[in-house]
């Protein structure tokens, strides 16, 4: 019996070297939450220290590791496995393949993920604790002299593999969209969320080695005496070197979701999805451009042409406002239906444009002289990823679930998971706008009662505790849901897209047959009898 | 402890220019909030009904898309320009201040007249001003990246090692005002406060020469 | 010829124009070294989008399972540990990645047998 022919097999060990892309997927998006559990440990400790002013729960020291880690675990091991595990599973599916290309290559990049996770979080094991010089790991503060200790040098290691795990992830989706789209699944045909799969995949591939460049060089530096990022200039190069990584990655988390909202704004609103060529257009341009604003990480370096940088940001309202006014328009002359992947939809349109909103404003160098470094852009980028990205993702579990398990989450809980999330997120993350802007620097430990700050802080801790309750509400939901199941069948949601064609869950091969493919929402067109 | 005060010419700029962001923000909120709770409200599922709407509307779109072009132009036209009263230095004239930033505190000197503060951890620098007074700073870090933030005049510089930064800021109003480290430095980066005391140029003259 | 090379194409372009005003908008020379390098990347992904075709795949020839690979992946982290830990664990790495690249060219190899049988 050739290698080829192997039987499929079920139990762990199908588990661990299966090449199945739904497998990936789902393996990806499974100890994905397990991190985000962790990291979201981490952030409750942080808000539980912040409460009042005074150090009561933590030293300086286990605060520094604490908002070191979370950041790091979050977008390392969360947001951008996440991302690229949701594109695993489904691009396939959306283009009517029966495989990703190079799965082998995804195989690897799923194991890459967690061996780096791994590697990271042995650093709290470790005599000087886990890296703490924030996720960011600026030179000089990230050099031998002032980060001693194998933490620093585990967080290098372990960030370089689950970078390279995210590359290789994106590779295979890049290619299998090139090489395996079905007959009539021309690149103007692609579903909504494929799309912006395809855009996260090429600022992955464009921006990701810059990060593996300078945190090998830094590397280099802890350990053989070489002098790369010495003095303000070795300083600035690390920080061009991060950034350009550094802000395309915050793009990498975010359009897979905001694909997603795409996809469960039209199916629930009954129609096709508004300005679909706009659409397009919009996020190679959007994605583009993303590409060209990352030194606005550094306006109040001085060490910049803050000119160039500013009007690149602001122009990013433009593709943006675009794809709302698509988004809106699929609400406005449909039939919306409110179930928890809509709720959390419509959720993520009213909190992610706060966050977009007060990036604008970010992009503006005399305002960001005073607001940089401070909680008003801790505010910022939690409105983006999790009233937005995390939002959007959750919109695509709803959505998604039964089609990869079989099973439908129950609706009553998710709407429970929704309210309490966005109660939760506003009054978390809100307040920080404004001890940021009354003075509140971020990746502080403690505030002085004189700071005027200590109101805005206890709003803020007590929000996390509700986004906390929350999360157990989805967590409890998955398990009841799997525990005491009730059969979602091939389309519980009278879906467009070539997904939901099939059974739930695919077969191995994804398809028996395929229907004809003439626009970017094949089963709609079927259903109103257009092919 | 002065907050919010107009205390200084920076302060003026940031201000006028974040109020025409503030109201452009508060706008499109209300337009697109206003827009989606129409969509909500009027086009719920009412039966089994699927809808054959039109599915682009290129011209509308075309021209939003202009209209959001032009409004992003103008907002980084006046950022431009208010960038471009802020940024300048002085080759002379006011007081000279150098800040010397350093784990975890800071210093600064008056070269003009050979006057040093030094901060400790117990005690934070104040750095005393006359008000009114073109004041020149000069910025260095002895370690790591810092950065000198001053809320109430909503200006911060971050200092680099060995490369110097150079900005001039003004301060209009006699006070005593907070002052922070703004870019993470490591363990007492939460103890790196400072102070700005803004004093008349009589008692500023009578300080300096102590 | 791929007609998804096209878009591809287009956001080289894109970058490229965008990395030309950097140019003449900004002094230092890192950020547009940088931003070059990326998008000269992105015009090789392109290419190869434009050059390799289309092909319809109506049966999968990769085995369900594949243990190279996972013995991939653990190779390469063991190197990037051992640049950490010793030479030992780098070396022992080298090894682990040869024995599961071989591995991998012979699930390739088994792959093509069955294609053409």
């Amino acid at each position: 019996m050739s290698v080829a022919t192997l039987p499929r097999t079920a139990g762990l060990v199908g588990w661990i070297a299966s090449t199945d892309h739904k497998r990936i997927g789902a393996r990806v998006a499974t100890y994905s939450f397990g991190f985000f559990l962790v990291g979201g440990v981490f952030a409750l400790l942080m808000r539980t220290e912040l409460a009042r002013p005074g150090l009561q729960v933590v030293s300086r020291d286990t605060y520094n590791e604490l908002f070191t880690m979370h950041g790091s675990v979050m977008f390392f091991l969360v947001m951008t496995p996440l991302a690229l595990a949701l594109g695993m599973y489904l691009v396939p599916l959306q283009i009517g393949a029966v495989d990703i290309a190079w799965p082998r290559l995804a195989l690897v990049g799923d194991w890459l993920i967690p061996s780096g996770g791994f590697t990271m979080l042995m650093g709290f094991a470790t005599n000087h604790g886990a890296a703490k010089s924030g996720w960011t790991a600026f030179a000089p503060l990230s050099d031998i002299t002032r980060s001693p200790g194998y933490g620093q040098d585990l967080w290098i290691v372990g960030a370089v593999l689950a970078t390279l795990g995210a590359y290789a992830l994106a590779v295979s989706i890049l290619v299998t969209v090139i090489r395996f789209r079905a007959p009539g699944m021309t690149m103007l045909r692609l579903p909504v969320f494929t799309w912006s799969m395809v855009v996260t995949v090429l600022m992955v591939i464009a921006s990701f080695p810059a990060l593996v460049i300078a945190l090998a060089l830094l590397f280099v530096d802890r350990h053989f005496d070489s002098e790369i990022f010495a003095g303000a200039g070795g300083a600035t190069v690390y920080q061009h070197l991060f950034w350009f990584y550094g802000h395309p990655v915050v793009y990498v988390i975010f359009f897979p979701f905001v694909g997603a909202v795409g996809e469960v704004v039209a199916t629930f609103s009954r129609r096709r999805f508004f300005g679909y060529h706009a659409l397009v257009l919009s996020l190679l341009v959007f994605t583009a451009l993303s590409m060209s604003v990352w030194a606005h990480h550094m306006f109040a370096t001085g060490r910049v042409t803050n000119q160039y940088f500013s009007l690149t940001s602001t122009l990013l309202a433009v593709p943006a406002g675009v794809e709302y006014f698509d988004l809106i328009g699929t609400m406005i002359g449909g039939a919306i239906v409110f179930s928890s992947a809509m709720l959390f939809a419509i959720g993520f349109i009213l909190l992610f444009l706060i966050g977009g909103l007060t990036g604008i404003i970010v992009a503006s160098p005399p305002i960001d002289y005073h607001v940089h470094d401070t909680f008003f852009v801790v505010g910022h980028f939690h409105y983006t990823i999790f009233a937005g990205s995390l939002f959007g993702f959750f919109a695509g579990v709803y959505y998604w679930f039964p089609k990869a398990t079989g099973r439908l989450l129950r609706e009553g809980l998710g709407k429970l998971h929704f309210a309490l999330y966005f109660v939760g997120a506003n009054v978390t993350f809100f307040p920080m706008f404004i001890a940021g802007w009354e003075g509140m620097p971020r990746r502080v430990a403690d505030y002085k009662p004189i700071h005027d700050l200590s109101l805005v802080n206890l709003i803020s801790s007590i929000g996390s505790g509700v986004l906390a309750l929350g999360t157990l509400v989805f967590v409890w939901n998955v398990w009841v849901s799997m525990r005491r199941p009730v059969l979602a069948g091939n389309d519980p949601w009278e879906g467009q897209t070539l997904e939901w064609w099939t059974t739930s869950p695919p077969p191995r091969h994804n398809f028996d047959s395929l229907p004809p493919v003439k626009s970017y929402a094949p089963l709609y067109d079927r259903r109103m009898g257009e092919t | 402890m002065a907050r919010g005060l107009a205390i200084g010419d920076t302060y003026s700029k940031v201000s006028d220019l974040f109020s025409v962001y503030e109201w452009v923000m508060i706008v499109v909120a209300v337009l697109v909030y206003g827009a989606v709770f129409y969509a909500v409200l009027r086009y719920r599922r009412r039966g089994d009904e699927y809808r054959r709407g039109t599915d682009k509307r290129t011209i509308t779109e075309s021209i939003y898309a202009l209209v959001l072009t032009a409004i992003a132009i103008t907002l980084f036209t006046l950022t431009y320009r208010t960038e471009g009263r802020i940024d300048p230095v002085a080759a002379k004239g006011g007081v000279r201040v150098d800040i010397v930033a350093f784990q975890w505190q800071w210093q600064f000197g008056y070269p003009d007249f050979g006057k040093t503060v030094l901060g400790k951890q117990d005690q934070p620098a104040t750095l005393v001003v006359p008000v009114g007074t073109l004041i020149r700073f000069d910025g260095v870090s002895r370690d790591v990246i810092h950065s000198f933030w001053v809320p109430a005049e909503r200006f911060k510089r971050d200092e680099f090692p060995g490369t110097h930064t150079k900005f001039d800021l003004t301060f209009d109003r006699v006070g005593t005002y907070i002052g922070r480290c703004a870019e993470f430095c490591g363990l007492h980066h939460t103890d790196m406060d400072f102070f700005v005391k803004v004093v008349q140029r009589t008692e500023f003259d009578r300080w300096v020469k102590t | 010829m791929s007609r998804a090379g096209v878009p591809l194409a287009v956001w080289a372009a894109f970058l490229t124009v965008l990395a030309t005003v950097l140019a003449f908008w900004e002094h230092d020379n890192v950020p547009k070294v940088i931003f070059f390098a990326s998008a000269a990347l992105m015009w090789v992904v392109a290419l190869y989008a434009l050059v390799r075709g289309r092909r319809l795949v109506r049966t999968r020839v990769t085995p369900d399972l594949s243990y190279p690979a996972v013995f991939v992946a653990l190779a390469i982290a063991m190197l990037a540990l051992g640049a950490l830990v010793g030479l030992w664990l780098v070396l022992i790495g080298v090894g682990a990645l040869v024995i599961g690249l071989a591995g991998v060219g012979r699930e390739l190899a088994a792959q093509r047998r069955a294609a053409s049988s």
